[in-house]
């Protein structure tokens, strides 16, 4: 009995520890920072560290500015939705093209069996944030507040986990190959895509790209000992915004 | 916040009073006014082990809701006889905790359950009953939940 008591008070100590670690880094770092010089990634790293501070310089040579985000499973795609919102405010083909594969998901989730009831609000606050994006007086300030706003950026981050799935429930014969431990594509989608705060990796990476049709770059950081590398989603093309990967994280790189 | 979880509430209100999923139903005068506590009526199906029995769910949902996952537990004299069921009502389901997604709903809840409980095989509560109802917190999310795989569906 008195081992089982222990074994108990452990459980919610750790529980609380973790909620004080969350909380910690709720007060401390914001969903989505402002630009940062890129220089201030070398800080993170101790100077003597000749690999990280190696592919750290030769980031230098493309990309001037770093923009962070929390650490809290939802970083990609917050890194993604801001990169993607700006590069659409730039560009007026894009944002007509994507902003109708948005309005259209909705019926497309609905098709692959989604609540429309659950999934409509959703929907409606991305396609009021891309409505923001158009006109002309929206800023990239005010871009950056949205997505700091934990309400909007969670409906956001929600909405676009949905189209991460749909695109991989569509196309489940391909991805079923990639989805080690899972008995069906639909099974991974429900525990380690839907849910909030689940980590994403390069097979989400690839749907996202490929339920929008975006072309995206990640740089990957890690402590390898070779060069920096670059992936491209999909293959060969051409990116329209770049994230820099680190293990467990994305933030954003500009140029 | 609040605001968000009351309208997201009253929609799945409505919907489960008007389409409750098969061998549940809902008494929308059950819920509290503020929406923050629901008592579901779960009847186990025909040609399964809970044929004939009736059960209560409780819902409670904080202000997060629907970010953070519903405390969801069987309350009343009866609770399943169910491998992942407490005598005290908590429910070992992945759903409810770490694979909770603002996408699911009570209905979708309800549904998991009551596929729960139509696939059990042997009546027998979780081989640690005893000690957990012993020392477990009140609320079953306080509980650090080690799923068992045919826990998911």
């Amino acid at each position: 009995m008195d081992a089982s008591t222990e074994a108990e008070n452990l459980d919610q100590k750790i529980m609380d520890q973790m909620e004080l670690i969350r909380k910690e880094i709720e007060e401390s770092v914001p969903l989505l920072s402002h630009k940062e010089d890129i220089a201030s990634l070398a800080k993170e790293y101790p100077p003597d560290d000749a690999i990280y501070q190696g592919k750290i310089r030769s980031l230098y040579s493309s990309y001037r500015w770093i923009r962070r985000t929390r650490r809290d499973g939802n970083c990609f795609y917050r890194a993604f939705g801001i990169s993607l919102m700006e590069m659409l405010k730039q560009n007026p083909d894009e944002y007509h093209r994507v902003y109708k594969v948005i309005e259209e998901s909705k019926d497309r989730l609905i098709e692959l069996g989604y609540q429309a009831f659950i999934i409509e609000d959703f929907h409606q606050t991305v396609l009021t944030l891309l409505k923001n994006v158009r006109k002309d007086d929206c800023t990239n300030d005010e871009l950056v507040e949205w997505f700091n706003d934990r309400d909007l950026s969670n409906y956001f981050v929600v909405y676009f986990r949905l189209l991460t799935s749909a695109h991989l429930k569509t196309n489940a014969e391909f991805f079923e190959n990639f989805i080690d431990g899972y008995q069906s594509v639909k099974d991974f989608c429900s525990y380690e895509v839907e849910p909030i705060g689940k980590e994403s990796d390069h097979i989400h990476a690839i749907a996202l790209t490929g339920f929008l049709n975006t072309a995206i770059e990640i740089v990957y950081l890690n402590h390898t000992d070779d060069d920096l590398s670059k992936h491209r989603f999909p293959e060969h093309s051409a990116p329209q915004f770049t994230l820099l990967y680190r293990p467990g994280h994305y933030d954003v790189l500009y140029k | 916040m609040s605001n968000t979880m009351e309208k997201r509430l009253q929609k799945e209100l409505m919907k489960l009073v008007s389409e409750p999923p098969a061998g549940v139903t809902f008494d929308s005068e059950s819920a509290d006014s503020k929406l923050t506590l629901w008592k579901v009526k779960v009847v186990g199906a025909k040609d399964t082990l809970y044929d004939g029995e009736s059960f209560i769910l409780q819902f409670k949902f904080t202000p997060k809701y629907p970010f953070e996952s519903p405390q969801v537990i069987f309350i009343g004299p009866n609770i399943p006889v169910h491998p992942h069921i407490y005598s005290n009502g908590h429910i070992c389901l992945s759903i409810l905790t770490d694979d909770w997604s603002p996408a699911l709903s009570v209905q979708a809840v309800c549904l998991s359950i009551v596929s729960m409980l139509s696939s059990c095989k042997k009546k027998v509560r979780p081989p640690d009953n005893v000690v957990y109802v012993s020392t477990c917190s009140k609320n079953p999310k306080k509980t650090n939940w080690y799923y068992h795989d045919d826990s998911q569906s």
